[in-house]
């Protein structure tokens, strides 16, 4: 298996889990009883929301949901001509989609393939339960209609189906679809259990890692476990037989662009060509920038949250930043 | 001609106006000398001889009005420059920007430009200042005002007289201005084709190349019979063809026809009413150019007789109008066209707009067609209506003579207050393009409080095209030096740049703030009713604080003000978008995040991970990277597109230099000579599929069948962007390895469903489910 560690040890049963835990004690209760409600699990990425569903899923039905497979979907919308890839993943038990995939064709998705799959009750008599799960991914960034649309289906078909949504924020579900839901907020781990974690990781892959190395990881991952293993994979794959050292961790790549333009900002020197170069991730630079601002250089400043929030109402997140960038070297030359 | 009439037919207006304000005595015999003549020609001129007339014989001219006088103005007035400029014009005053020997007056407001005032005294120009500046108006005003009451009286009268000429004119049929005029269909024709130029001297401007296009056509028989030879740089003797290009109204097909008819030839216009394709250009016009023209046989007029050199008769011309405007409609037209000009025995004179079409490139780097360009005149004209006017239609003789035409339906006399709003409703058809949109708002002049634009005319800016000027707004308003910043800077006692910077802002926040609305505007809320305030947001706001002269850097000698990036930018990231999205369905067995970790997370540590080897080991590098590609279901293209998402220490090009092209061209090939799992299911589970599924099991029966058929119909309109070797391996070999043998199956299936467009389809699955297998096989 050549797999990245965290994908290679990733638990697979509530038991496994190691931390939260009475989070996962409490889901395990769920799923131990017969009656299982909807769910909206919620909270930052890599904290592990997306195992803990895939562990709650087998809780439910065993064995048989590790089978899965890819569909790809297609579909022609009467709204345009054009036709709609879509992805499944998918075992006899449960179906995984995510409807933002198509954009602003997610209502299509969520009225056909969701309802088709609501009629129709579970095939396998032998199944410990007799509903279907359908775990739907990037529910934050469905659009409204598509929202709106899920709300009656989510009634009607209680028979038949379970949705398990999955966000970050709750913020963005509209409010009908959170009182049908069971709200799990799943948080990100603190820096002691990251820094648990990576040793047992490293005992596992059985290389030895310094508690200072384990901290600074900890610490640059702002509680995202995922990137936290994901780097001390790659930290250990650059050092090679080596010893892993603390300064020899590297930065993701566009947070290495985040400092540069943090540093472009400072001296008032607005390389625009670089802030549209990386036009694809405005969003998590912004973030991130804002963050370097506020851990590092200790300069909170107001209004760097309100226009965040304005970002996420918006479009075209590429005028946040240039305001953003504008707003703080306004700010650092005063 | 055509500005000549329509300087006599203006001035006829205001002869009539002026006759109901003015001296009656001198004008009326002059008008009723006219009258007796019927015929409009000569009535106008009658009218004009009337204004001289008149003119020299009122020397105190206040009486008058203004006529006659020029007004400079300097320095700022206590209502708007443009408002005083206009009470010159309504009275009959001429205004221009500078003194000079024939100013009558130059207009002193406050902060006065010393050149001006200086020029005025070395010329002896009288200055008035503001006060007494309105008190010539006021006391113009007044007597206005006094003779308008005498005149009332006269009124009728001056009807009867307009009635009379207007049915007069139409009955006339003497000839004396040599104006062939056929009275029956006077009436029932635009202007623009009524006063239509008849002779070469009537054209307005454009000498030169009208004479070489009618040299071309008096000595293409001789060239013809010489078989054209290439003469000097300015001879047309070695064309076949001219090619006339010129902006629209300025007299293009006029001149051709005219040209035409004078050296004797018939002319067989083909414009963009015509289909032009290659077939029917080739039938129409083939016929024109072996042909003689019947009606040659038939005219025998004196104007012919007179002409001495009869063998232009019966020869035909052909013009073919608007070649720019050759649409997709008439595919192969320019092509045939080309070919016509190759062998034609009949001059062609082509006629565009715009000659740096891409359409007509092969027209005008033709050797055979000479080009011919025509310019468009400084028009000028001394009435102030008809300044106005010109000036607004941005000197297109064809629009005004159309805008005065539909005016005279409804008036018979035009002022001056009634030419600018005549004007101002034409001018609303004109479409600004986006970059002068975007100047006129950097542009300091536009918030003036004096001579500015109001905020309803800012507004209207955006509404010539909504959804770019915002755009262009955001790209730009960085670029400017704001006029703000040294007043603010004063005020706040902070540096200029400073003061800069904070209007940016201020103006980056407006943007940012325009964002939002338009959210509200477009997606799935569709409040139009909020686009005027997104006007004042995206535009009106940034551009109120950011304004001023752009610097000047312009990279291709153009306009400073450049094209939004934020389109191209916006297009690349959907393309990314897609490209994360396969990449993570493929991933997706293995994986817990969405697309966005992907990107966050996974690249950064899969790009090491699947470079690394091949830098450090080259060949030997490779079985690693491609086993770990295969474990997360990647492509070699996913890998490519990885790359090149890659930023700072993970840039794709950085990598990709230090990997060896030996090595890159043995990883491609290796790569496609080896079978790669798929994490597609698509319908067939194969077995290599399956086993890349390590606890994938048989489905149960039932559900594969419905799957099956569902696929079947989804698959139909699969539009394939495989590569055509594959799916021709998978169509064509039936039987081989048992994933080699479900894909043949299933695509045969397919195939006998729904014909080609079905075996299409199971192409493309046959090309994606079973590349694995394809290749398996290859490998035997």
């Amino acid at each position: 298996m050549v797999l990245q560690w965290v994908d290679k040890h990733r638990p697979t049963s509530l038991n496994e889990l190691n931390f939260h835990n009475d989070l996962s004690q409490r889901l395990k209760t769920l799923a131990s009883d017969g009656d299982f409600p909807h769910l909206l699990v919620y909270g930052p990425s890599g904290s592990g929301k997306k195992t803990r569903i895939n562990c709650v899923i087998k809780e439910l039905f065993g064995e048989g949901v590790e089978k899965i497979k890819v569909d790809e979907r297609i579909f022609q919308t009467s709204l345009s001509t054009r036709k709609q890839e879509f992805h499944t993943v998918s075992s006899i038990y449960h179906l995984e989609m995510t409807p933002s995939e198509v954009g602003n064709f997610d209502r299509v998705v969520i009225q056909d393939l969701l309802k088709e799959i609501a009629q129709t009750p579970q095939l396998d008599f032998n199944a410990k339960h007799q509903f279907k799960v359908v775990v739907i991914n990037e529910a934050d960034s469905m659009s409204h209609d598509a929202q709106a649309a899920l709300r009656r289906t989510m009634e009607k078909y209680m028979a038949n189906l379970r949705i398990i949504l999955c966000c970050n924020s709750s913020s963005k579900i509209i409010s009908p679809i959170r009182s049908r839901c069971l709200l799990v907020r799943v948080g990100s781990p603190s820096t002691d259990e990251v820094k648990k974690i990576l040793h047992i990781f490293s005992k596992k892959e059985n290389f030895p890692l310094s508690s200072i190395v384990a901290q600074k990881i900890a610490e640059e991952s702002d509680g995202n476990l995922r990137k936290a293993i994901l780097m001390l994979e790659s930290l250990k794959f650059t050092s090679g037989t080596d010893f892993p050292k603390a300064d020899a961790i590297i930065k993701l790549d566009w947070e290495t662009l985040a400092f540069e333009l943090v540093k472009y900002i400072e001296h008032e020197n607005v390389k625009c060509q670089i802030i549209l170069e990386a036009a694809n991730y405005v969003k998590i630079i912004y973030q991130y920038m804002v963050l370097i601002f506020i851990h590092e250089k200790h300069a909170l400043i107001i209004g760097y949250l309100f226009q965040e929030h304005q970002l996420h109402l918006g479009q075209k997140a590429i005028f946040y930043l240039e305001a953003f960038a504008i707003k703080t070297m306004h700010i650092y030359k005063w | 001609m055509i500005s000549n009439n329509f300087n006599t037919l203006s001035e006829n207006t205001s002869t009539r106006r002026r006759r109901r304000t003015n001296d009656e005595q001198n004008v009326k015999p002059a008008v009723k000398r006219g009258a007796k003549r019927k015929n409009e020609e000569t009535i106008v001129e009658g009218a004009k001889k009337a204004k001289k007339k008149g003119k020299s014989e009122d020397i105190p001219t206040e009486k008058e009005g203004l006529e006659g006088k020029t007004f400079v103005f300097t320095g700022d007035l206590s209502i708007e420059r443009e408002e005083a400029q206009n009470k010159v014009k309504r009275y009959g005053g001429r205004v221009t920007t500078a003194p000079s020997s024939r100013t009558t007056y130059l207009v002193v407001g406050d902060d006065p430009g010393p050149k001006k005032v200086e020029k005025a005294k070395e010329l002896g120009i009288s200055t008035l200042n503001e006060e007494e500046f309105f008190d010539l108006i006021k006391s113009i005003e007044k007597k206005k005002a006094e003779s308008t009451a005498n005149d009332n009286e006269e009124e009728t009268e001056d009807k009867s007289f307009n009635n009379e000429t207007m049915i007069a004119s139409p009955s006339s049929s003497t000839n004396e201005s040599g104006v062939i005029s056929s009275p029956s269909i006077v009436e029932s024709k635009l202007w623009v084709d009524k006063y239509k130029p008849k002779t070469l001297a009537e054209l307005c401007g454009n000498k030169i190349p009208i004479e070489k296009l009618q040299k071309f056509l008096r000595d293409w028989d001789q060239n013809l019979k010489r078989n054209f030879p290439s003469g000097g740089k300015d001879d047309l003797s070695g064309y076949r063809a001219v090619l006339i290009s010129g902006t629209p109204g300025i007299g293009k097909t006029t001149a051709a026809h005219l040209v035409g008819e004078l050296e004797g030839y018939d002319i067989a216009e083909y414009n963009a009413s015509d289909t032009r394709s290659k077939k029917s250009l080739e039938a129409v016009v083939k016929i024109a150019t072996t042909n003689t023209s019947i009606t040659s046989f038939y005219r025998q007029t004196p104007s012919d007789s007179k002409d001495s050199d009869t063998t232009k008769h019966g020869r035909a011309l052909i013009i073919m109008d608007e070649v720019d405007g050759m649409s997709v409609g008439d595919r192969g037209g320019i092509v045939e066209l080309m070919s016509l000009i190759k062998k034609t025995q009949v001059p062609i004179i082509c006629i565009c707009n715009d000659r740096a079409s891409a359409k007509i490139r092969s027209l005008v780097s033709s050797p055979l067609v000479y080009d011919l360009r025509f310019q468009r005149e400084n028009l000028k004209l001394t009435a102030p209506v008809v300044d106005e006017l010109v000036r607004n239609s941005h000197t297109d003789i064809r629009q005004v003579l159309n805008m005065m035409s539909s005016y005279k339906l409804t008036n018979n006399s035009m002022d001056y207050d009634q030419g600018l709003e005549l004007a101002k409703a034409s001018e609303k058809n004109d479409v600004m393009n986006p970059w002068d949109v975007t100047s006129k708002y950097f542009n300091p002049h536009s918030w003036k409080e004096k001579g500015g634009m109001n905020l309803n005319e800012k507004i209207e800016l955006y509404f010539h095209d909504s959804y770019i000027i915002p755009l262009m707004i955001q790209e730009n308003y960085i670029k400017t030096k704001p006029t703000r910043a040294t007043d603010l800077a004063n005020e706040t006692s902070q540096s200029i740049d400073l003061a800069t910077l904070e209007l940016r802002s201020k103006a980056a926040d407006a943007i940012c703030f325009s964002d939002r609305v338009n959210a509200n505007i477009l997606g799935t809320q569709q409040n139009w009713s909020l686009m005027p305030f997104h006007a004042i947001m995206s535009c009106v706001t940034p551009a109120s604080y950011i304004h001023g002269s752009m610097s000047a850097q312009s990279y291709h000698g153009g306009s400073p003000i450049a094209f939004p990036s934020w389109l191209g930018n916006y297009s690349k990231t959907n393309k990314y978008q897609r490209r994360l999205q396969e990449i993570q369905s493929h991933m997706r067995p293995r994986i817990s995040g969405d697309k966005n970790e992907v990107r966050q997370s996974y690249i950064p540590a899969l790009i090491p991970a699947l470079t690394k080897p091949l830098i450090d080991y080259g060949n030997d590098g490779i079985p690693e990277v491609i086993e770990k590609m295969d474990e997360y279901f990647l492509t070699k293209e996913d890998w490519d597109v990885m790359l090149e998402m890659g930023l700072a220490h993970n840039d794709g090009d950085k990598i990709l230099k230090k990997i060896s092209s030996a090595v890159k061209s043995a990883f491609t090939r290796k790569y496609n000579s080896t079978s790669h799992p798929t994490p597609y299911t698509r319908g067939n589970v194969s077995a290599k599929a399956a086993k890349a599924i390590p606890s994938s099991k048989e489905v149960p029966d039932i559900e594969e069948a419905i799957e099956v058929d569902e696929i079947l119909e989804e698959e139909e309109s699969v539009s394939s962007n495989e590569d055509d070797l594959t799916q021709d391996k998978n169509i064509k070999k039936k039987s081989g390895t048992g994933k080699g043998r479900a894909a043949a199956s299933s695509s045969k299936k397919t195939a006998t469903a729904s014909g080609s467009r079905g075996a299409r389809g199971a192409g493309s699955r046959g090309g994606r489910g079973s590349r694995g297998g394809g290749r398996g096989r290859g490998k035997k």
